[in-house]
């Protein structure tokens, strides 16, 4: 492994640590606060309460496909394998989280619209995303080689991310009636104890995504690295 | 330079389409096949729906699927032929290559909803006429919409080894939007709507084009490297 | 009057599992990131002590 490499280990290594630690305190102090401090919605009651994880959930899988974009271009542009590594490592956590929110989204609809699935805007793009992003990892996974996945997942990771807008854009219009949260003037608002917890929650899930990215990240740079070995290890012992 | 490279990529596809008329036929006969399947599925006397009604989502469905084969089938011939490094070895600007595939594919799915439509009137009984100008420009813009992701993307699963598979889990997701906008605007169309009341969906579709294939233009020279 | 506690109950159920499915998901992919993570670097440590030194 080069001298680059094992440098970049080791200080993921120690982000990971601190990481670990900053998350696992803010996790507890979310969980604390989304089932003890906050009260129950009004409408809602207390299945309202998915909204703390939700939420944040879908945050993070568009951050996830938003560094998988910026990694596409910087790899186009260097050609360094390990901007590809990032946006792959970000793309499975999309991946991930979008489906997290496509499996608590419906739990949450059930009581309170009686059914499991509305084809209402937000659910429907978050489907469609997932959809886009799952194409990507399978494209990846059906490359011949490492170079050429890197080169045509970047392409995809760049169009997927600029389609993001469009295909939000083109189902608000078809559909729409989301629970809107966030009113800026007047009506259902939040109460700030609820938007407390919320930007709580919406902390600890970002440092979370940073900390598994960190973790992909550096899995996907040791398996390089074995790859690299392997393949001096054939040619040296031939 | 970039124009008559531009052509003449776009002219030896068609050229090669008119010999053996292998593209055409597929995507004709496949759309021709789901229509008949969907006059089945959708027995307009006995659900209480009319073809306005329907008509955007039959329509649509058999131009998405027959544009996918047409698409696949642009570059596989390339693969088959050994002809994938000869187009790569070009001495033009990709993205000429790039243009002038997707004109062609353009054309090629125009022709075949072309031929399409009529026979749809025949099937589900709806006046093609009296619709036809708005349905027209409501096609042409959203098949080349489709096309310019699609072309893009052709390109990129080509390579790949199941290319079959990967081309419409990649494309569909991502022309959602044409799906959504050509559909409705169908349904306007279809429902004697005038072009107020659709215009802008036309816009977006073209806007839609617009932006995939300057991002086709851009990103096409990475994908043919090798 | 102490209001009916039914349908938070019945609510109860969707929140219970929704945290649970959010929990196994983050736990279950953790897990198996240690889990490779691990696995690497095993394969790493044998392979660099089986080759020569010169290797960087």
């Amino acid at each position: 492994m080069g001298f680059r490499m094992e440098a970049l280990d080791r200080n993921l290594r120690r982000a990971e640590i601190l990481l670990f630690g900053a998350v696992g305190i803010l996790m507890i102090v979310s969980l604390y606060f989304v089932f003890k401090v906050v009260p129950s919605e009004v409408t809602m009651g207390v299945v309202q309460r998915i909204f703390y994880f939700h939420v944040p959930s879908a945050w993070v899988a568009f951050l996830g496909f938003f560094v998988v974009f910026l990694s596409s271009i910087v790899y186009l542009a260097t050609r360094r394998l390990i901007w590809d590594t990032v946006a792959h490592a970000a793309a499975e956590l999309g991946v991930l989280f979008c489906g997290i929110v496509l499996f608590t989204g419906p739990i949450w609809a059930r009581p309170v619209w009686g059914t499991w699935w509305t084809w209402e805007a937000r659910l429907t793009t978050t489907l469609v995303l997932e959809m886009v992003y799952v194409a990507y990892l399978v494209l990846r996974s059906q490359a011949e080689n490492r170079d050429q996945a890197a080169r045509l997942a970047a392409v995809v990771g760049i169009v997927g991310f600029l389609d993001v807008p469009i295909i939000y854009y083109s189902v608000q219009i078809w559909r729409g009636h989301h629970p809107i949260v966030f009113k800026s003037s007047g009506g259902q608002g939040l109460e700030p104890i609820m938007l407390k917890t919320f930007m709580l929650c919406m902390g600890t899930f970002t440092l979370f995504f940073l900390l598994l990215l960190a973790l992909r990240v550096r899995l996907g740079i040791l398996q390089d690295a074995l790859a690299e070995l392997k393949e001096h290890d054939s040619t040296a012992g031939a | 330079m970039g124009h008559s490279a531009l052509l003449t990529v776009c002219a030896k596809d068609l050229r090669q389409e008119l010999r053996t008329r292998e593209s055409f036929t597929s995507a004709f006969f496949f759309s021709l096949l789901v229509q008949v399947v969907f006059s089945f599925a959708f027995d307009f006397q006995s659900i209480g729906l009319g073809f306005e009604d329907v008509g955007g989502g039959i329509l649509w469905i058999t131009l998405t699927f027959s544009s996918i084969l047409s698409l696949q089938n642009s570059f596989l011939i390339e693969r088959e032929k050994n002809c994938l490094a000869g187009l790569v070895l070009c001495p033009c600007d990709p993205s000429a290559v790039y243009l002038g595939k997707f004109l062609a594919n353009s054309i090629f799915v125009l022709a075949v909803q072309a031929l399409i439509l009529p026979i749809s009137t025949l099937l589900f009984g709806y006046d093609l006429l009296r619709v036809l100008p708005g349905l027209a420009m409501v096609v042409v813009v959203n098949a080349a919409g489709f096309s310019a992701l699609g072309t893009l993307f052709a390109a990129i699963s080509v390579r790949t080894r199941r290319s079959e598979l990967l081309l419409p889990l990649l494309l569909l997701p991502a022309a959602t939007p044409v799906v959504i906008w050509g559909v409705k605007a169908t349904r306007l169309c279809l429902a004697g709507r005038d072009l107020g009341a659709y215009g802008y969906l036309v816009a977006l579709s073209a806007c839609f084009g617009a932006i995939f294939t300057v991002a086709g233009v851009l990103l096409f020279d990475y994908v043919m490297e090798d | 009057m102490i209001p009916p506690r039914e349908p938070d109950v019945k609510n109860l159920n969707y929140l219970f599992w929704a945290y649970t499915l959010i929990w196994v998901a983050l736990a279950g992919y953790l897990l198996t990131l240690s889990i490779r993570l691990r696995a690497v670097t095993s394969q790493l440590r044998r392979l660099k002590s089986r080759l020569p030194g010169d290797e960087r």
